[in-house]
């Protein structure tokens, strides 16, 4: 059976039961090579799960999974295509460096001084050269995560998965490593899958996000629509997206808009099916919500709630505010130095249309 | 602060007086003479007995063979004990697993004399063994199974193998299923897995359960006491016939002296031998 030739990696309606529950539920996707997709999601959302099923570790009750086009579904661990990198790592603690990236070339047969160079030549591109005699228990984090990397990479894998692939490393290291992961693999133009629960680490690695709920995808965009148009409920409070507010929507006027409390706000997404009464649930993200005077005007694609500043606390450089409307507590994020009110303080509270958005509840 | 520490010295310290003086006062016995035809020893002192000992074909020849048959012993329990543990630890096979533990847990605790007895029962020359192979016409003649090394061995291995496994599945629940499964997704079937990760992982902790294993051959007394019957005599064996049937306690007391040296002897080669693996295997520095 073919594909479409550009696909990497395609998921067609793969489940997985364990005793009864189905962890990963009809699940189905397709990823262009060379792409990097993050799977994002709370810790038992069926993320890694599925990851192991692509490795080939977990067989799927049902459903296909192809690699480059390939039915995979019932092809052994060793034979697949793919190669994982394990959250722990999983270094062979008795050998060294170089003997940890030579294992996948030895059992493909190439020994000796091509074996040797294709090796060093690896090592080099995660600037290990030096670290090459060292044995795991001696390296940093860092250095460990990247003789995985590289141990992933010498096999020349169709699919690279990496399992939490930060979350051992402290914050700067993280950063730094994620950037540089991300570069490395636009570089090869390997296809990629990672499982995060980072949804900072998605936003910076991938070409696309699918952002996981109880072995479903509940959205799969790029990183900046899931930020900024979250679908689902679940998706809009796993992005941090505090202020999810009932509305109703109106379509009666030649604009429509929505009304939030005694408020009247435009909306432009013309999508959006309403439930029974127009009933909406909104999404509203705090670093998008303007806080300024009552009584400052609004342009046509704003809209506007007034509210009582009800807490107040300074953040780094930022200042995180809830302030009581007649819609509800709403969470506000404001870098504005020049307008910082007490508690208690009236203020109107402007968020552009474009982010006022429309999730399934 | 000194003065408490010395004074949480005191119950250990006591406990330690009391074992070795038992000890130290037989090794002192065994620098007298035993008076001839009486159960009473004395003067003169002197390392007569250390003497006659090593002068002592017949005493010399026992403590080898007990030395050499505890090696031989050992490494057939590490073959079977390996592969039963593994099984144990690794299987999703979750029946088998709990009645092969089951198994492993009621040897361990089903006692010496009564298993003794047992492998008489089965091994015997009128034994279940023999009897079924006569009646099966496979043999005319009933083969001799106990009252030789054979039986000895076989009724050892299996008082043995229970220790190392216990001490095996430790070990093999220690190594990371995550490093077998990156073996496997680099490419390694489940047999090389094995052998280039699962075994060099092992080695430090089988070194460790077979010094155990070594350790409690050496000193068996009652398989050997029992299936042995009189041809067969281990160390301990020997010993207790000197004390309880020539009524020689000096020179059992030396015996038994030359043979604690042997017996740490050989166990302090086997546990240098196990941190040079050790070494070799998991470097410096390493966490696991």
């Amino acid at each position: 059976m073919t594909r479409i030739p550009n696909v990497g990696l395609e998921l067609v309606s793969v489940s997985k039961s364990f005793g009864g529950r189905e962890v990963v539920d009809r699940l189905s996707l397709r990823l262009p090579k060379g792409k990097l997709l993050t799977l994002l999601g709370p810790s038992g959302c069926g993320k890694t799960t599925m990851l192991r099923m692509i490795a080939g570790f977990v067989e799927p009750s049902s459903g296909q999974i192809f690699i480059d086009g390939e039915d995979v579904t019932r092809v052994l661990p060793e034979r697949r295509p793919t190669s994982i990198m394990f959250q722990s790592y999983a270094l062979f603690p008795h050998m060294t460096v170089f003997e940890n990236v030579a294992f996948g070339l030895q059992l493909r047969g190439v020994r000796g001084a091509e074996m040797r160079r294709r090796v060093t030549e690896l090592l080099e591109l995660v600037h290990l050269e030096t670290f090459m005699e060292r044995y795991p228990g001696q390296l940093s984090g860092g250095q460990q995560q990247r003789t995985a990397l590289a141990r992933s990479l010498i096999i020349g894998p169709k699919v690279l998965l990496l399992d939490e692939p930060f979350a051992a490393l402290d914050r700067d290291l993280r950063e730094r490593m994620q950037i540089e992961l991300r570069k490395l693999q636009q570089e090869l133009g390997i296809t990629m899958v990672v499982v995060t629960h980072d949804q900072h680490e998605a936003m910076v690695l991938s070409d696309y996000v699918a952002v996981m709920n109880e072995g479903r995808i509940d959205q799969l965009d790029e990183p900046s629509v899931i930020y900024n148009r979250p679908r689902t409920r679940f998706v809009a409070g796993f992005m941090g997206i505090p202020n999810i507010l009932p509305a109703k929507l109106d379509r009666s006027a030649a604009r429509t808009s929505i009304a939030l409390g005694s408020f009247v706000l435009p909306f432009m997404a013309e999508d959006v099916s309403a439930g029974t009464d127009n009933a909406v649930t909104i999404a509203l993200r705090r670093e998008e919500i303007l806080l300024c005077p009552v009584g400052t005007k609004t342009q046509p694609d704003q809209g506007k709630l007034t509210g009582t500043v009800r807490f107040a606390r300074q953040i780094g450089s930022q200042t995180a505010y809830e302030v009581e409307t007649d819609a509800g507590h709403i969470h506000v994020l404001s870098a504005r130095q020049e307008f910082t009110p007490d508690t208690g303080t009236e203020v109107a509270l402007i968020i552009p249309v474009e982010h006022i958005v429309a999730v399934t509840p | 602060m000194k003065r408490n520490g010395l004074l949480l010295l005191l119950p250990s310290g006591l406990a330690l007086a009391v074992l070795t003086t038992a000890y130290l006062s037989f090794i002192a016995i065994s620098f007298t003479t035993q008076e001839l035809g009486g159960i009473d020893y004395g003067k003169p002192l002197g390392l007569h007995n250390y003497i006659r000992y090593f002068l002592s074909f017949s005493d010399i020849y026992i403590l080898a063979m007990t030395v050499v048959y505890s090696i031989i012993i050992s490494i057939v329990v590490m073959i079977i004990g390996y592969p039963i543990g593994y099984f144990i630890v690794r299987s999703d096979q979750n029946i088998f697993r709990s009645i092969l533990l089951g198994l492993i847990v009621i040897t361990f605790f089903s006692g010496s004399v009564t298993r003794a007895y047992s492998w008489m029962i089965l091994l015997g020359n009128q034994g279940i063994l023999n009897s079924t192979l006569k009646y099966l016409h496979i043999i005319n003649n009933p083969v001799r199974m106990i009252y030789n090394i054979f039986g000895v061995s076989i009724a050892l291995v299996h008082f043995l193998v229970p220790y190392f496994v216990f001490v095996i599945i430790g070990v093999i629940k220690n190594i990371p299923k995550s490093c077998e499964e990156a073996a496997r997704d680099l490419g390694a079937n489940p047999f090389r897995v094995f052998y280039r990760v699962t075994l060099p992982l092992s080695i430090p902790g089988i070194m460790t359960a077979a010094t155990l294993v070594y350790s409690l051959a050496l000193s068996s007394f009652v398989f050997p006491l029992l299936l042995g019957g009189g041809r067969v005599q281990f160390v301990s064996d020997a010993i207790y016939s000197k004390i309880v049937v020539s009524f020689d306690r000096p020179y059992a007391a030396a015996a038994s002296a030359v043979y604690l040296v042997v017996a740490l002897g050989t166990i302090i080669v086997c546990y240098r031998l196990q941190r040079l693996v050790v070494r070799g295997i998991v470097p410096k520095g390493t966490a696991a």
